[in-house]
């Protein structure tokens, strides 16, 4: 059975987390004022021949540090939903085709290590929740400043449901 | 279905030639174009995309260094190869025995016991780092180390310097597709920390450096030093060895780097460079270094009989190059691809990173097959060397590509240039001494090329492989600024590695005076630890050399390399040019970068144990400065932040500077110096304010006392940077040794070292300067306390 998961690995809300913090003090540190709250989520999007407990199995095994991070899968693409809150900004930063993925390769190496062998595919981006006194230009030019190059990105802004537009 | 074109040459125009060389980005001149043409009219055919490509990735600046090898007009005369006639020429003169491989293979190598060697090199990697801070950066860094390995050494030391605009230039200002200095800098360090680290390669050694002129064009150097078994060197394929490439799989990345390189940044990069940008994988190239050294050391001799990098221009120069004087067959269809659809001349360009080209004798194929195997790295037979002297390409049987070998790399028209060069106005300007010279003081210590890197450093894990004996932060609280790192490369034998840069491009307005300048700070960082029997690595970033200005600053700095080399005795062992670091603005104007020169200097302790620091140690202890101290403030950190202009930048008196040098390292060996320190940018004041707050000592100093020439204010003598000069802590109980080995040198006693945490200097008028040692320490910390 060929299918499509998404598994979201984040740190654990009461540990601190190095990664998220850096990107809130590098976006003020490039001149972006009004981010309150910053948190990362790496996504491995993964591709093949798996059922859930593959999934669970990598996610143990491979995906997450069980000490400080934690991991939620759902089936599919999508999983900006996932996150979409009031007030929460949610930012997709995926490599643009071509460009090497070699988190991607590490992922499918270590799955074939550790016995699963039907994992075909592996893809992995990043996705940003950033809430504070924000708007749409102004995410805008956080992705182009500080979360997304450009030349080997793209980006996705996803509005909060409650903005008006 | 085979996808490769016929380019129609032979009947073309010269304005036909040249959209040719723009629509398929080969950077390529008429005259260059015109060459391709008469070949191709000879021989009664037109060229391919292949063969097109291949004769302008081996042509192109970056990998033929057109310019270097040129011939140039100058006010001085013509200059037969700047190559030639300077660089190669310090090192003919000077025909050191111990100097293995020079300018010949990836990497300098130089001797570094009976049995032992240690290579060299040193990259730049600055048009990817401009487009992508982190894989730019990192990728330079493992192209460096496979250059080290490319010659069968294992790296043992990761050096980089790097240079960006003003942390706090205004986003307004920033010209469209340029990203914002600190990201930039953050992004390569990023790169560098992570392909290091990543690989157990221990970073240390370095600078970092800003200036308004690398805002659109940032430069990274990435150095690389490794240590070899002098048998194992072997560069000598023969007819019928196999072409093995090993590493990772071929992908569109980082296609036509090379030509792109070699042109110019315009707005328009962002959007048509992304397939230059190469990703890294450091892990893949852990493996590819272990499969490397096992099929080294498997048998007496390596299992190879010549390997090399698969850099710049991909498997076209890797293949080429050693293919040169033999000739070459290859199968395009066997390269492993990351995916399929690429076209031919795609995966013969490609410079998908972390992969390596080997020569091996069919009878060894096997076993080194296995080896890869093992590693679980990729290794693949793509074809054969032959003897007619042709580097034939096929792609599924079909030949796609069939050049002379001897037109390929000898059929390139040398281009001819002329250069002007006028040398600045060095008058001072008038002004009066400060009155808080601490405050000058501290605003020197606080600006970004002074202040401390630690933020920078202690990202980069230089413990890894426990060799460094010398490490970047030294002092009480390990973190003053180290002059050189010192590593101990043999587990059972205290003899050491030392390496030292230098670099200033505020000198950059007297060019030949830079390059004095950067060669006696490069050797004088090296000799302030211990250092001796020392090589040079030459690293020329530069602005467009078609311009008669800029090329003709590129000469005087060139003239200034080879008189430094063999004054000090010093001979360059290889060296790395990039040119054309400017960006093109919409309106047709430019900014260019300063013309910048990084010298790195690889010396040898003989005992690792007796190499010094330059914190102060112990109070008591006389203080020393050797060498003299001149009116010389052009470029210098007092003027800058003064808001002044002009001043003479500061010249070398090598003859004496090398007497200093020399007497300097025996009274090291001798034991006589407890801690050494260079002066350069900030000058002395500078200097004795490192020393004291990486000791945690006081230090009070008479500034009457201090050698200098033409000079009478405190400010100047405190803050001239002029060269040559160490200040030295000697043991109480060896001054008068120390001083009669010093006898007719110009150096002086100035002071002693204190136990409180005073620093305090004597003005020659009765004035007392005196600050806290920790406040000065806060001042150069702040800067980047990130």
């Amino acid at each position: 059975m060929e299918n499509v998961w998404s598994v979201c690995v984040g740190y654990k809300e009461e540990q601190l987390d190095p990664v998220s913090r850096r990107v809130r003090w590098e976006i003020r540190d490039l001149g972006v004022k009004g981010v309150e709250w910053v948190k990362t989520v790496q996504v491995f999007q993964l591709k093949g021949r798996l059922d859930e407990s593959d999934i669970k199995f990598l996610c143990e095994e491979l995906l997450h540090d069980p000490i400080v991070q934690e991991y939620t899968y759902v089936r599919g693409e999508k999983v900006a939903p996932l996150f979409e809150k009031p007030g929460v900004w949610v930012v997709e930063v995926r490599y643009k085709p071509g460009v090497f993925d070699s988190l991607a390769g590490s992922v499918l190496e270590g799955a074939k290590v550790i016995g699963v062998q039907g994992l075909e595919e592996a893809e992995t981006y990043t996705i940003y929740l950033l809430s504070g006194d924000l708007n749409h230009k102004k995410v805008e030019l956080i992705c182009r400043r500080c979360l997304a190059n450009p030349i080997i990105h793209s980006y996705k802004i996803y509005t909060p449901p409650d903005t008006s537009t | 279905m085979v996808r490769v074109a016929v380019i129609p040459v032979r009947y073309a125009s010269d304005r036909e030639l040249l959209e040719i060389s723009r629509r398929y980005m080969l950077s390529l001149s008429l005259e260059e174009m015109k060459a391709v043409q008469r070949y191709f009219r000879k021989i009664g055919r037109d060229p391919t995309d292949v063969e097109i490509n291949t004769i302008a990735q081996t042509w192109s600046e970056h990998c033929y260094h057109k310019t270097f090898k040129g011939i140039i007009e100058t006010q001085r005369g013509v200059v037969d190869g700047l190559l030639k006639t300077y660089i190669f020429k310090a090192t003919e003169e000077l025909n050191k025995p111990w100097c293995l491989v020079v300018f010949k293979d990836n990497a300098g190598i130089v001797a570094f016991d009976e049995e032992w060697a240690v290579a060299v090199k040193v990259e730049t990697h600055n048009h990817p780092t401009a487009l992508d801070p982190y894989g730019g950066a990192g990728t330079g860094t493992g192209g460096v180390f496979r250059d080290v390995m490319g010659v069968g050494a294992k790296p043992i030391l990761s050096t980089d310097v790097l240079f960006f605009g003003p942390l706090d230039y205004p986003y307004e200002k920033l010209p469209p597709g340029i990203m914002h200095p600190r990201r930039l800098m953050r992004g390569a360090v990023a790169g560098i920390r992570d392909y290091g680290n990543k690989m157990g390669i221990p970073t240390a050694c370095g600078a970092i450096g800003f200036d308004e002129g690398y805002v659109c064009n940032p430069l990274v150097y990435a150095g690389c030093v490794g240590i070899m078994p002098v048998r194992k060197y072997t560069r000598n394929p023969k007819p019928g060895d196999l072409i093995v490439l090993a590493g990772g799989r071929t992908g569109r990345d980082g296609l036509r780097g090379v030509t792109f390189a070699s042109a110019e940044l315009t707005p328009e990069s962002e959007k048509v460079s992304a397939v230059s940008v190469q990703i890294g994988n450091p892990i893949e190239e852990k493996k590819l270094l272990e499969a490397i050294l096992r099929a080294r050391d498997k048998r007496d001799k390596p299992l190879y009989s010549a390997i090399t990098d698969c850099g710049g221009g991909g498997l076209s120069s890797a293949v080429g190059e050693m293919a040169r004087g033999l000739g070459a067959d290859v199968e395009l269809t066997r390269v492993p691809l990351k995916y399929t659809g690429l076209e031919p001349w795609e995966i013969w360009l490609s410079e998908s990173q972390e992969r390596m080209v080997m020569a091996v004798p069919k009878e060894n194929l096997e076993e080194l097959l296995e080896i890869f195997r093992n590693e679980n790295c990729e290794a693949t037979v793509i074809g054969e060397f032959t003897s007619t002297n042709r580097l034939v390409v096929r792609y599924g049987g079909k030949i796609v590509c069939d050049l002379d070998l001897k037109f390929l790399f000898d059929g390139v028209p040398r281009v001819r240039r002329k250069a002007y060069w006028t040398p600045p106005c060095e008058e001072d300007p008038e002004f009066p001494q400060p009155g808080d010279l601490m405050d000058v003081l501290k605003r020197i210590l606080s600006s970004p090329n002074v202040a401390s890197k630690e933020w920078v450093l202690r990202q980069y894990d230089h413990e890894v492989q426990a060799r460094m004996f010398v490490k970047p932060l030294v002092g009480v609280h390990q973190d003053g600024p180290s002059d050189a790192c010192v590593l101990k490369p043999l587990k059972d034998s205290w003899r050491g590695v030392v390496v030292s840069c230098g670099v200033n491009p505020k000198y950059h307005i007297h060019p030949y005076k830079m390059a004095l300048s950067a060669i006696d700070e490069a050797i004088r960082n090296n000799v302030a630890v211990g250092g001796r029997r020392i090589a040079l690595l030459d690293n020329f970033s530069w602005g467009n050399p078609e311009r008669e200005e800029t090329l003709g600053a590129l000469v005087e700095a060139v003239r200034g390399c080879y008189d430094g080399a063999v004054g000090f005795d010093t001979p360059f062992i290889s060296g790395k040019d990039s040119l054309y670091n400017e960006y093109r603005l919409p309106d047709g104007g430019y900014i260019s970068i300063p013309g910048t020169l990084l010298i790195t200097a690889v010396g040898i302790i003989p005992d690792v144990r007796k190499a010094v620091t330059m914190d102060f140690k112990e109070p008591g202890n006389p203080v020393y400065v050797l060498g003299l101290t001149r009116n010389e403030f052009g470029g210098s950190h007092y003027y800058m932040v003064l808001g002044l202009k002009g001043g003479a930048v500061p010249g070398v008196d090598v003859k004496t500077a090398k007497a200093i040098m020399d007497r300097l390292v025996e009274a090291i060996d001798l034991g006589y110096v407890r801690s050494c320190h260079d002066c350069s940018e900030g000058g002395l004041a500078v200097s004795l304010a490192e020393s004291s707050f990486a000791g945690g000592l006081g230090v009070e100093v008479w500034l009457s006392k201090v050698p200098v020439e033409g000079l009478n204010r405190d400010d100047k003598i405190m803050f001239s940077e002029s060269n040559s000069r160490f200040i030295v802590e000697v043991s109480r109980d060896r001054l008068y040794e120390f001083e009669s080995l010093m006898k007719g040198l110009p150096y002086s006693r100035i002071g002693v070292v204190t136990p409180g945490n005073k620093l305090t200097i004597h003005g020659l008028k009765d004035r007392v300067y005196e600050e806290n040692i920790w406040e000065l320490k806060r001042a150069w910390k702040s800067t980047f306390d990130w």
